[in-house]
């Protein structure tokens, strides 16, 4: 487990895993949405099931994701907290003068489903889908805009860029860190402005060194007459095929289960 | 002579026990004594970094034992201040260059060490000379405003004015043009010299031919030769095998000593390579040929 | 000006915000680069080297005189595009040159610039992973690479443009020696096969041993021009304090004490076949 990180895209056979990047945009489109729209309790908790139904079948390690969830607990609990005190309805228990409502654990409780929901559904997304997949998913379902004049190849440029250099910008991150160790920055110390002064001794050569790489990679991009254009390699590697539309399908359904439940409850 | 720096079978692992471990250091050997010059050799891979890090206890093997200036780097809190004793310059350094002037650069070492200010100008005062910086000004310049040279001079000079008692430069010689080269060569025959202790890794032989007293040579991990630079030069196997580039002046002669002629190879420098070309073109032409 | 080959017609170079005063970068150059020639530019930090190597491609522009490569004008915003198709770059940093997370989009990079259909993109991928030795890595991304092989990317992805020539500014200043050698001997290859012009700029002499031709830079003007062994045996390099490559220092010291050395000798190999024959 060492070394993986939460959100991390891991490599995977499963039909989330094979699935066009667009589908899975779209399907949490989908569920975000109807989890927005319904109010209902049960509907939300049976959508938290399916997620983690959907985690275990792909193969997704939910040891890590549940870690991560326990580092949102106080969210969660702050939420529950908040929410049980400030609803007005029947009292359950008292706190000194504050009262927790039934009403108020019920939304609390809807609200952490939907925290969960929402956590739940962007991990698999990351996890079962690689950068450049994901990239490339969005800049085709943002082709449209491109009608208003838009430039979106230049943000999916921009985003690409980042993705390439996350890596290097950490590795030069520690370099940098290590080299200040050497001259006895403090990295650790007890006393906070020692240790912030410590971490601006790596921000600012980084900083200064991403600057230079800025005007690096313009010269090295003009030099092969840049312009913007659609990264048609990459947006030609995405092919729809029938296993995307035969998921789209119940994910609409959920959407449109969500919004009756909404509707008629 | 005490050793200043010994290991006994130091090995180093990454990431233990994940997908990306790593064994980059096994069963390395090496003892430096105080005022000796070690050079460090390899090619990229070889663990070169890895040791260097040892040294001032950012990295503590993972089996083995290493003592640098007596303190055992393996215990985590003497070695924490182990930076003082052993300064580690790290490639490409004026890239860690963060301050405003050159002053406050070269001082930052100095003030974590909590000197007085009178003493940290002294120290920086004295450093800046001794990477051959003399300008009086240079002090309230932007380093940003100094060519590449300058500014790598600055970044050691930052190391020096700590005082370590040892000094550790991975690839000091890194990207400079020959002025700058022969700057730091000068810089690293004064410390030779004056019998500062000092360890300097590279992947150019040329680099330390006159100015080490002992070498090791590393390879995917594993040391492959410990010993002086003379004992190394009478090992062509390691030479050749390793990709360790003689200067060719050496190169030439060694070729020629090869094939069997009668030619000196105790030579250092390039004059009397030519020298000795000559020598052995005279007495060859004149009939004298000793195969 | 038209015809094939590069020129510089006394091309001058201010730069807008010169701190230091009224020295140009570049004073009255005129050079001309034949095509299929190999030719190695050297200076000391400060002679304008990269200058001139960003003047070649339309990077920079000449504050007087003018660049021409096969005709074209390096000024004239039209041709600019063109220019910059014939003239591939490579740079000193292997990794600011990159900008993919991987290799085949890197080397795509260009191509797709031009507008080409995807696939002429994919025929021309495949020829530039070949020519650099790069197959293995098509799907790798560019920080597992190390810096050789960084360089061979940045090489490929200019080589996809089907450039006429090359300029090389200190491709080989932050590589280490292995990785320094597949380039150069990259370099050769596509030099004599495929018939490419190119400019190499280095303060690294061994880099320059394959030159047909090294054109010396000082403070902005050209020094000295003519074959590595010309430049190399004339007494003035000494006052520039460029190093010498040690083969050359031994040839001249042979020769001036009266033993000739023909003009093929180039290498430690050659010298020493050389004075084996001397018996």
């Amino acid at each position: 487990m060492t070394g993986m990180k939460l959100g991390q895209y891991v490599y995977g056979n499963s039909l989330l895993h094979l699935l066009d990047p667009r589908t899975k945009i779209l399907s949490c489109l989908l569920v975000i949405f109807s989890v927005i729209i319904t109010n209902n309790l049960y509907f939300l908790l049976f959508l938290v099931v399916l997620m983690a139904a959907a985690i275990i079948s792909s193969g997704l390690s939910y040891q890590l994701i549940l870690s991560g969830l326990l580092k949102l607990r106080y969210l969660l609990l702050f939420t529950l907290v908040f929410q049980g005190f400030l609803t007005p309805g029947e009292t359950v228990f008292m706190v000194g003068k504050l009262s927790m409502t039934r009403e108020g654990l019920i939304l609390g409780l809807i609200n952490i489903s939907r925290l969960v929901i929402l956590f739940l559904g962007s991990m698999i997304l990351l996890m079962t889908t690689s950068a450049l997949k994901l990239s490339a998913g969005i800049e085709c379902l943002l082709l449209p805009l491109r009608k208003l004049h838009i430039p979106i190849h230049n943000y999916t440029t921009i985003l690409s860029i980042s993705f390439r250099f996350l890596p290097t910008l950490f590795e030069e991150a520690t370099i940098i860190k290590n080299a200040q160790k050497s001259r006895g920055a403090q990295f650790d110390s007890s006393n906070i402005v020692v240790r912030i002064k410590s971490y601006t001794a790596i921000l600012i050569p980084l900083f200064e060194a991403s600057l230079v790489r800025a005007a690096d990679l313009g010269e090295a991009m003009d030099s092969r007459c840049f312009t913007s254009h659609p990264n048609q390699l990459r947006l030609n590697r995405l092919q729809i095929k029938r296993r995307d539309i035969l998921f789209l399908i119940p994910m609409t359904a959920i959407l449109g289960a969500g919004i009756t439940i909404s509707i008629l409850l | 002579m005490p050793a200043v720096v010994e290991t006994h079978h130091l090995s180093y692992t990454y990431l233990p026990g994940s997908v990306y471990e790593h064994q980059a250091l096994k069963d390395i050997n090496i003892s430096l004594t105080k005022g000796e010059f070690l050079g460090i050799l390899g090619p990229n891979g070889s663990g070169k970094s890895t040791l260097a890090q040892h040294f001032n206890g950012l990295i503590r093997p993972t089996s083995g034992h290493m003592t640098v200036c007596g303190i055992p780097t393996s215990d985590p809190k003497l070695s924490k201040d182990l930076w003082k004793k052993a300064g580690l310059v790290f490639q490409y350094p004026e890239q860690q260059i963060f301050q405003i002037t050159v002053f406050n650069e070269v001082a930052y070492g100095p003030r974590n060490l909590g000197l007085p200010e009178a003493e940290v100008a002294e120290r920086v005062h004295d450093a800046l000379q001794q990477v051959g910086i003399t300008q009086g000004d240079i002090n309230h310049l932007a380093p940003v405003t100094l060519s590449g040279g300058l500014r790598r001079r600055v970044a050691i000079a930052g190391m020096l004015a700590i005082q370590p008692e040892i000094l550790i430069l991975d690839e000091p010689m890194a990207g400079l043009d020959a002025a700058g080269r022969r700057l730091l060569s000068d810089i690293f025959k004064k410390r030779h010299e004056k019998k500062e202790t000092t360890v300097m890794i590279s992947h150019n032989l040329k680099e330390f031919m006159t100015v080490t007293d002992k070498i090791a040579v590393l390879d995917s991990g594993s040391m492959i030769f410990f010993g002086d630079v003379k004992d190394l030069l009478m090992r062509p196997e390691i030479l050749g095998q390793y990709q360790l580039e003689l200067p060719e002046y050496l190169q030439v002669v060694y070729r020629l000593a090869e094939k069997g002629f009668d030619i000196k190879t105790d030579i250092s420098s390039m004059q009397e390579a030519g020298e000795e070309i000559l020598r052995f073109l005279q007495e060859n032409k004149h009939g004298d040929v000793t195969i | 000006m038209t015809g094939q080959g590069i020129e510089f017609v006394n091309v001058t170079k201010h730069y807008k915000d010169s701190s230091q005063g009224k020295t140009p970068a570049l004073q009255d150059i005129s050079l001309s680069i034949t095509k299929g020639e190999y030719v190695g530019l050297l200076g000391m930090n400060g002679s304008g080297k990269s200058t001139l190597a960003k003047l070649l491609n339309g990077l920079l522009k000449p504050t007087d005189g003018k660049v021409y490569i096969n005709g074209l004008d390096t000024t004239n915003i039209e041709q600019l595009s063109e220019v910059r198709r014939l003239v591939g770059m490579v740079f000193q940093n292997p990794d600011n040159q990159l900008i993919s997370p991987v290799i085949e989009e890197e080397i795509a990079f260009g191509p797709e610039n031009l507008g080409l259909p995807i696939s002429e993109i994919n025929r021309r991928i495949n020829w530039a992973l070949q020519v650099c030795g790069l197959e293995d890595k098509r799907y790798h991304a560019p920080h597992l690479l190390s810096g050789g092989q960084k360089q061979r990317v940045a090489l490929a992805s200019a080589l996809a443009m089907l450039p006429e020539y090359l300029v090389l500014d200190e491709p080989t200043s932050m590589l280490d020696p292995a990785g320094r050698k597949e380039l150069l001997a990259h370099l050769r290859v596509l030099n004599k096969e495929e018939d490419m012009t190119i400019l190499i700029i280095s303060h690294n002499p061994e880099d320059l041993v394959q030159a047909d031709r090294l054109i010396v830079l000082d403070h902005g003007s050209i020094f000295l021009q003519g074959t590595p062994r010309e430049v190399y045996a004339n007494a003035k390099m000494a006052e520039l304090g460029l190093d010498t490559p040690a083969v050359y220092q031994l040839i001249n010291q042979l020769e001036s004490n009266g033993y000739p050395v023909p003009e093929n000798v180039k290498s430690v190999r050659e010298l020493v076949d050389y004075l084996c024959l001397q018996l």
